[in-house]
């Protein structure tokens, strides 16, 4: 069983404790981490938790760091555990998103890799990859990094034996059951088949510059190359090009 | 009226940071700031700054930055070598843990970073951009500070426009500012138990030593292997880390996170280091021999209070004084402080 029937309170030293519900990847662990975290973030603005600086959901866990100043660490963590206790998963997902997808070949590099290791058509996984909605289950590795899931099991391919040590921005990844857009140039063993002309993140967003926060949905619709160059250009409006993509609460 | 330095030479490794930026991490952005704030509220301390002023932060080898207009400030805190080349072609000695003016054409230099990690604070600040809240250079994803990036030749730092005011006193502290020394004090967890007995005893009776593979993400020591409790335990989903936190991968080598770090991980994390302490790991080049010791979160509450008491008290020694000759020739005869002419080193 992924979750556990008691939470488990776990220190980070003094400035930050874990909440752990569960030991594994599991949709209903993670749609309680996000239940937690918006509890968390409510005690926050209701000013009865005091000293938080950063509430961090991620796939099993949710990390809760602090000011050791402003916090009684022993009484935060005794706040937390109560809170976890309590929780729930949020009735619906915060937000979703439909994204546009090119998997032109120049995009896609190892399209041929999964289409091996799978015995599907190009086409096939192509059309495997967008019948489903992917969850955000977390944020991380760098900037605007989201770690999503699941991916049709036929998909489920193992990392690149020799990773890359440059993977192009906005590079689409999959790996195992999970998802990734790359947000920045940087090295990754993920099998890129396709792109996403966004950007992931993007600075003049200034209260949140990452694209998606952990709990969103994603789904994914193919583009052409030339849609995709078209897409990609500067805009002049980011906020409004981003705000395009978001197709709302899902039902 | 304010300053503009100019960049004559970037040296290396040196970043703008201030107290680190927060609220973001859910997004994961690093934290960055300042790996020892502590040092970086001295610097500010000498020039009149609050606390949490951006500084530059020198790490290897400190950059050689020329007053191009207006007067500025600064102070260095930490072990670095540095020099002042006034306008005039005279060049001296500058003192750490003194302030001291300089006019356009002066330029100071600095060289060596002695122990790891050095400050220059600039009296009033410097104008920059604050991205996410803060001004603090992540330099992976190139936000923050001056472009995102490390100090370089050209580059221009200009000052605030508060200005100071030419006639303030300089200030000096009579001793250095010391960390407590002793073991490194951590608290176990979030995964000690993932590490067997053999190896949660060896975190503390061992002697680490880092390695040279560091930098502001983290420091990697070299020691005995900390094995896992078995080797599924080297594998986490991965979760939520923080600047301190011991994460140790599949080969028993720990790695201490510092500021830039990530904002999730897979390893396995054995202890974390208490925020009292942290600020050392700044200062441990490669083959700084040192030992863990595990404390409660009663003792890491303690010990913050105790390193903030020490730095109120060091902040509290402060002493105006009047600089070797070079400077302000009116203070010094209105005060009379002949003992300052000594300083001539």
């Amino acid at each position: 069983m992924a979750g556990y029937l008691e939470p488990k309170l776990l220190p980070m030293g003094d400035t930050a404790w874990t909440i752990e519900l569960g030991d594994a990847i599991d949709i209903d662990v993670n749609a309680r981490c996000m239940g937690l975290a918006a509890a968390v973030h409510a005690e926050v603005d209701a000013g009865t938790l005091s000293g938080v600086r950063d509430v961090v959901p991620t796939f099993r866990s949710v990390t809760v760091h602090f000011d050791p100043r402003l916090a009684v660490g022993a009484h935060l963590g005794t706040l937390l555990l109560a809170l976890a206790r309590d929780v729930s998963a949020p009735a619906t997902a915060k937000r979703s998103w439909r994204l546009p997808a090119c998997f032109d070949a120049r995009l896609a590099p190892d399209l041929p890799v999964v289409t091996a290791q799978t015995g599907l058509s190009e086409a096939a996984v192509i059309a495997q990859f967008l019948s489903t909605s992917l969850r955000v289950y977390a944020m991380g590795f760098m900037p605007g990094f989201a770690y999503m899931a699941s991916i049709p099991e036929v998909l489920a391919c193992p990392r690149l034996s020799t990773p890359r040590t440059q993977v192009p921005p906005k590079s689409l990844a999959i790996a195992g059951r999970m998802a990734a857009i790359y947000p920045w140039v940087s090295p990754g063993g993920w099998n890129l088949i396709g792109a996403v002309p966004l950007p992931t993140f993007d600075l003049s967003h200034s209260a949140a510059p990452a694209l998606f926060e952990a709990g969103d949905v994603v789904s994914f619709y193919a583009i052409d190359w030339e849609e995709y160059a078209h897409l990609e250009r500067p805009v002049a409006d980011p906020v409004a090009f981003r705000a395009q993509f978001l197709s709302g609460l899902p039902e | 009226m304010s300053f503009t330095f100019e960049v004559l030479a970037g040296g290396l490794g040196n970043t703008l940071q201030d107290a680190g930026r927060f609220g973001f991490r859910h997004q994961g952005m690093p934290v960055s700031g300042f790996l020892d704030a502590p040092l970086a509220h001295c610097a500010n301390a000498l020039v009149g700054n609050p606390a949490d002023t951006t500084c530059l932060e020198m790490r290897l080898l400190g950059p050689t930055l020329q007053v191009t207009s207006g007067f500025a400030r600064v102070a260095i805190a930490g072990d670095a070598v540095a020099s002042v080349q006034r306008a005039s072609g005279v060049t001296q000695a500058l003192a750490n843990w003194h302030s001291v003016t300089l006019r356009e054409g002066d330029t100071l230099t600095v060289g060596a970073i002695k122990n790891g990690c050095a400050y220059i604070s600039f009296a009033g600040g410097l104008a920059l951009t604050s991205a996410m809240g803060s001004e603090s250079t992540y330099v992976r994803v190139g936000v923050g500070g001056l472009n995102g990036r490390a100090l370089a030749a050209g580059d221009r730092l200009p000052g605030r426009a508060r200005a100071i005011s030419p006639d303030a006193h300089e200030l000096r502290a009579p001793e250095p500012f010391c960390h407590k020394g002793g073991p490194i004090r951590v608290m176990l967890g979030p995964q000690a138990d993932h590490f067997s007995p053999d190896a949660r005893r060896a975190l503390t009776t061992s002697t680490w030593t880092t390695t040279p593979e560091q930098d502001r993400m983290g420091v990697r020591l070299a020691g005995v292997a900390l094995e896992h409790q078995t080797r599924a335990h080297a594998d986490i989903v991965s979760d939520g880390i923080a600047p301190g936190t011991i994460q140790v991968p599949g080969n028993g080598q720990p790695i201490v996170l510092l500021a830039d770090c990530h904002t999730v991980g897979g390893y396995p994390k054995i202890a974390t280091v208490i925020s009292a302490d942290l600020p050392r790991l700044a200062h441990m080049p490669a083959g700084t021999a040192f030992q863990f010791e595990v404390v409660s979160g009663d003792t890491a509450c303690m010990a913050l209070g105790e390193a903030d008491a020490a730095l109120q008290a060091w902040l509290g020694r402060l002493q105006r004084y009047a600089p070797s000759g070079f400077l302000d020739e009116q203070a010094l005869y209105a005060e009379n402080l002949v003992s300052g002419m000594c300083r001539a080193e």
